[in-house]
């Protein structure tokens, strides 16, 4: 229970100081640490029970190509794109 | 290595082995943060360097620092000595441009002697003031993150040197 409400805290504190951060950031830092966020919960997902694999998938998806934000603008905003659509496709 | 290949083979290491570094090392950092240039030779920074359960804790309040350094090095500027040595320039530009400085001598030293850096500025420096109990004059400016590379990132796209000089009077 304690490992399960570090993560929380985590996960929140995370969440928090980007929402600080973001009001002086650059602009597509915003969505950085959004999708980071979700690399996060997932994470925190994994640490309560088992994760589809979907899920997991996601999560490489985003670790793999999210530093693209610091180098190329284009790349990152397809990378957004792939995401959504990732979740489009997905059977729910 | 001779300075234009450490400043060439210098990275943003965000992936660390779970590995300590050697306090003689961190000291061969601050020495080198030491020989950095400061405005009007004021040097109003410090630098504090943490590891264990602070360094965590700090973790924790920094969206922009990666890969679960051991060590931070937190470069810290005294405002109030920046604003009585160097007046408003001091306390306002100068005192931040020396702190960048600083942590780009500690970066090139730790490529030199094999360790990895990447110098942070997306933390939040109030909540970081109160985790180190920091007066509310001594404001943390930037953090070095600092451990043993997991892996170098690639080189990103550099620009050529004619797209960023303008030849005047040559």
């Amino acid at each position: 229970m304690t490992e399960e409400k570090d993560l929380y805290y985590d996960l929140i504190c995370f969440l928090a100081t980007s929402a600080r951060g973001s009001v002086k950031e650059p602009n597509l830092y915003g969505s950085f640490r959004m999708v980071e966020a979700i690399e996060r919960l997932i994470d925190v997902m994994g640490k309560r029970k088992d994760v589809e694999d979907f899920y997991l998938g996601l999560r490489d998806e985003i670790k793999k190509r999210k530093y693209s934000v610091m180098e190329d603008e284009r790349e990152f905003i397809e990378f957004l794109d792939d995401i959504v659509n990732m979740l489009v496709e997905k059977d729910v | 290595m001779d300075l234009f290949e450490v400043i060439k083979k210098r990275r943003s290491v965000r992936s660390f082995k779970k590995e300590e570094v050697s306090q003689n090392k961190i000291r061969k950092l601050v020495e080198s943060a030491i020989w950095a240039p400061s405005g009007s030779n004021i040097y109003a920074w410090g630098i504090k360097v943490v590891r264990g359960k602070l360094a965590e804790k700090i973790k924790k309040f920094s969206p922009g620092l990666y890969g679960d350094p051991p060590v931070l090095m937190v470069i810290c500027v005294d405002k109030k000595i920046a604003l009585e040595e160097g007046g408003e320039m001091g306390r306002e530009i100068l005192s931040f441009m020396d702190v960048a400085i600083a942590a780009q001598n500690i970066c090139l030293q730790a490529t030199e002697i094999e360790l990895g850096t990447c110098i942070v500025r997306s933390f939040n420096q109030k909540a970081v003031q109160k985790i180190l109990g920091l007066s509310e004059k001594i404001v943390p400016e930037l953090i070095v993150s600092v451990g043993i590379p997991e892996n170098f990132p690639q080189t990103p796209p550099k620009k050529e040197v004619e797209e960023v000089v303008e030849w005047i009077g040559w």
